[in-house]
């Protein structure tokens, strides 16, 4: 990590500490308390339209957003049931999505959910404008990950991908509120729990 | 440099040579953290510090207090009074505000989308909430109705506003950061005031939200709020349940009939055996409430009767320790909190274990002293965690290898009066959980030092690990000293075996069973396989019935503090075993150990409407560990 971000950081003992070489790269924007601890890493992924962004900057800065971690592989049989109820969630927020509220699913499986797979999964689940599909280096997603803390106390579980985390995080930037919803829950809870910020 | 920048400086750079060269005594006194008549002190008490570093201590996400997190190490112990919480006063109904578009204080809401009481933009907002209750528009069910449940009027009104501001957390902290802390208070207050109420009152409580609509300044929570009295037998729309919305610039009226459980079975105001005492209250707003309470939603309340009288002159009832001014009965709301380097308020907003904090505080301080008079106290104490367990003792004297802790009589669990008094050398006490305990310092010479510490041993936030603590490895949370004055003392003492309230009887036959079986899988919480969805249809009673319930953990390492609303439950078994005197009591809060299954006994009395059961880790109840169960 760069020492200007060491210094950024209100807890010195992460740099020190954190054995992942990144590529979180400094933001270009004002940043929500969050995002200046370190929660939101401005990570370079890439879009399922094969767009570049960072994540902090361009995908979580000002919004109001939803996001979760998934692979397209997904053998537990959860990120299907989690897709489609934000899909569904998608079409009772109507306009509001890709106007102030915004919808991200990240791969945990960057290295086969590549930019054409994740753009055929977008098609076979009728993904509308509003939510993006992303993937990128497999240390950014990881860093993301764990900073977001989508993990495991027991390593083994942490690092099993036929069994991970099923919520989802929501947020507003702009307004520092940030909470998480079971994605197993329902299409109009998961639409309510953004509503309500 | 600033003098901040140099203690910043050298946070981190304890920090970063804890990390490094791991943990020797000889390594600590080194640096300078341990003692050493500097003032500061070990920042990371009562930690297994070897615990934390071997699982690893760079998760950001749930940073171990002391190891991926310091609090400034300014603040000296022991420096301030404890803070006693301000007496709440009625007011005259006429006082009361309307808001903006709202009305006096009534059996019916009135408000608009804009203001008033937020009951009316809610059920705009959720139209299926007006199933929540017999009445459409969310009515006071014990108000102006028909019934032996309708017609408690309110003889007491109060008002009270939450707001935010700045607050004074300790004076060298405050010094530290050039400024207090922001943080959200009812009237001002952290915690808020504290409520004496008693059966056969009915009272009126209008909170007002004037918290700022817009971006949470601290940096977490939520400024839609609504406010537990946790245990109160409440009807469903003054319960402050998760899905009963406060909006910022509405108000909510809460409206408390003041009767006993079973009304209806016993009639009058009910079954005085089922009478509550030490109550709190808190926020409880669905995915936000361990925000909300950590920023500062939350308040104590005592409540009274003939027995549990509450009498200055301690002459009547129980004679328990009270006084002019309620001096000797005393809330005492403790939990830990934690700060970043530069003294700004942390919460761990992607933690799904739970918050640990490196600074104890008890009733808004950090570290308090307590100056006690030569007689009986009534200290009522209460866990506000967030996550963490206590294991609590009264040592009297410093820390050494063998210390004295003095055996404490405990009058009551979770608010309720036992059947007899209990003598222990210490009690566990999980999040949300409340001891009422009785102390005698007369037996004390004057300039005698105790400390309320807690020896239970906690590395993250799912739970205890079970140990205790060593003795100098104790967390000392508040520090008492006996002065020389020894006033009059009417008070009667307690001893072990005192008989206090009867428990009432539970020859009412059990309608059904039910298992509730807390489960974690791909990292959300489930009940009974389900997860937790704000439009569900709950678990329907019916109105009187009686049920065995099954609490049981499924599995992992966390400890759960389950607690149901509304009614008190009794413990049949815990893990098999019949339980202690000290839990054969009446208790709302359940402490679920890992792979522990509980049978209770519970009754569902009275009043129609939705309740929740949840985990009080607050951070669990955040994270969908809930259920809703409806009295029809």
């Amino acid at each position: 990590m760069q020492r200007r971000d060491f210094l950024g950081l209100g807890l010195g003992a992460l740099a020190a500490s954190t054995p992942l070489r990144a590529a979180s790269l400094p933001s270009g924007k004002p940043q929500s308390r969050l995002a200046r601890r370190g929660y939101l890493p401005n990570i370079p992924l890439v879009t399922h339209e094969g767009e570049r962004v960072h994540f902090y900057d361009d995908l979580i800065h000002g919004k109001t957003v939803m996001f979760n971690f998934f692979l397209v592989a997904c053998s537990d049989g959860v990120c299907p049931v989690g897709i489609r109820n934000m899909r569904k969630a998608q079409d009772i927020l109507g306009e509001r999505m890709g106007r102030d509220i915004f919808f991200y699913s990240i791969t945990l499986q960057p290295r086969t959910d590549t930019v054409p797979v994740l753009r055929e999964y977008v098609k076979s689940f009728d993904i509308r404008p509003g939510w993006l599909f992303l993937t990128g280096g497999a240390e950014d997603i990881e860093l993301l990950r764990r900073r977001q803390g989508f993990t495991d106390p027991d390593p083994e579980i942490d690092q099993d991908l036929t069994n991970h985390v099923a919520m989802a995080r929501f947020g507003s930037d702009y307004l520092e509120r940030w909470s998480s919803v079971a994605l197993r829950s329902s299409p109009e809870n998961l639409a309510s729990s953004v509503m309500v910020l | 440099m600033k003098q901040s920048d140099r203690i910043i400086k050298r946070t981190i750079d304890i920090q970063r040579e804890l990390t490094r060269e791991g943990l020797t005594r000889r390594n600590l006194l080194r640096l300078g953290v341990l003692g050493a008549g500097s003032g500061m002190l070990l920042p990371i008490q009562g930690l297994s510090m070897r615990a934390a570093f071997a699982k690893g201590s760079d998760e950001l996400s749930c940073p171990v207090p002391g190891v991926g997190i310091i609090s400034p190490q300014v603040c000296v112990p022991w420096k301030h009074e404890l803070r006693r919480l301000v007496e709440k006063q009625p007011i005259d109904v006429d006082k009361i505000s309307w808001g903006n578009g709202g009305g006096a204080p009534g059996p019916d809401p009135i408000g608009t989308l804009t203001g008033g009481d937020s009951k009316v933009r809610l059920l705009k907002d959720f139209s299926h909430l007006k199933n929540a209750t017999p009445y459409e528009n969310l009515s006071h069910q014990g108000w102006g109705k028909g019934g032996a449940l309708g017609g408690f009027a309110p003889k007491k009104y109060y008002e009270m506003r939450m707001v935010q501001g700045k607050w004074n957390w300790h004076d060298d902290l405050t010094h530290f950061r050039g400024d207090g802390n922001l943080a959200w208070a009812f009237d001002g207050v952290f915690p808020g005031p504290m409520f004496r109420v008693r059966y056969g009152e009915p009272y009126f409580v209008r909170i007002h939200n004037d918290l700022p609509p817009g971006p949470s300044q601290l940096g977490f929570g939520n400024p839609i709020i609504s406010t537990h009295l946790h245990n109160m037998h409440s009807p469903s729309e003054s319960d402050g349940g998760p899905l009963y919305y406060n909006y910022p610039g509405h108000y909510w009226d809460y409206h408390y009939p003041m009767v006993y459980a079973g009304v209806n079975q016993y009639g009058g105001i009910g079954d005085p055996r089922e009478a509550l005492g030490t109550l709190f209250y808190h926020d409880h707003k669905l995915d936000f409430t361990s925000q909300n309470v950590y920023a500062g939603v939350l308040g104590m309340c005592s409540v009274y009767d003939d027995l549990d009288s509450g009498d200055p002159t301690e002459s009547t009832g129980l004679r328990l320790p009270c006084g002019e001014d309620f001096e000797y009965d005393v809330g005492l709301a403790i939990h830990d909190r934690q700060f970043d380097p530069e003294g700004t308020d942390f919460f761990p907003l992607t933690c799904f274990d739970g918050a640990l904090g490196d600074m104890p505080t008890v009733n808004g301080t950090i570290w308090p002293r307590m100056t006690v008079k030569r007689r009986r106290y009534r200290f009522r104490l209460l866990n506000m965690g967030p996550s963490r367990f206590l294991w609590y003792f009264l040592r009297v004297g410093d820390a050494s290898d063998n210390p004295t802790y003095l055996p404490l009589d405990i009058i009551a669990n979770d608010g309720n009066l036992l059947p007899r008094a209990v003598r222990v050398q210490s009690m566990k006490s999980a999040v949300a959980e409340r001891f009422d305990v009785v102390v005698d310092f007369s037996q004390f010479a004057p300039g005698t030092e105790l400390y309320l510490v807690n020896r239970a041993e906690q590395t993250n936030g799912r739970g205890p690990t079970g140990a205790l603590l060593p003795h100098r490895q104790a967390i000392e949370m508040m520090k008492i000293v006996v002065s020389d004055e020894m006033p009059a003392d009417n008070s009667l003492p307690v001893y072990p075996g005192r008989p206090l309230r009867a428990l009432p009887d539970t020859s009412q036959a059990i309608s059904r069973t039910k298992l509730w079986r807390w489960d974690r899988a791909n990292g959300e919480w489930a009940v009974n396989g389900e997860i937790f969805d704000r439009f569900s249809k709950p678990y329907e009673i019916p109105e009187g019935t009686a049920e065995k319930w099954t609490i049981m953990n499924g599995g992992g390492s966390w400890s759960h503090p389950v607690h149901i609303h509304y009614e008190e439950h009794r413990q049949l078994t815990y893990n098999g075993q019949r339980p202690t005197p000290l839990e054969a009591s009446r208790k709302d809060v359940i402490r679920l150990d890992p792979n522990a299954e509980v049978n209770i006994y519970m009754r569902f009395r009275d009043y129609k409407g939705i309740y929740p059961m949840h985990c009080h880790n607050v951070l669990h109840e955040d994270h969908a560990m809930m259920a809703m169960w409806k009295i029809v």
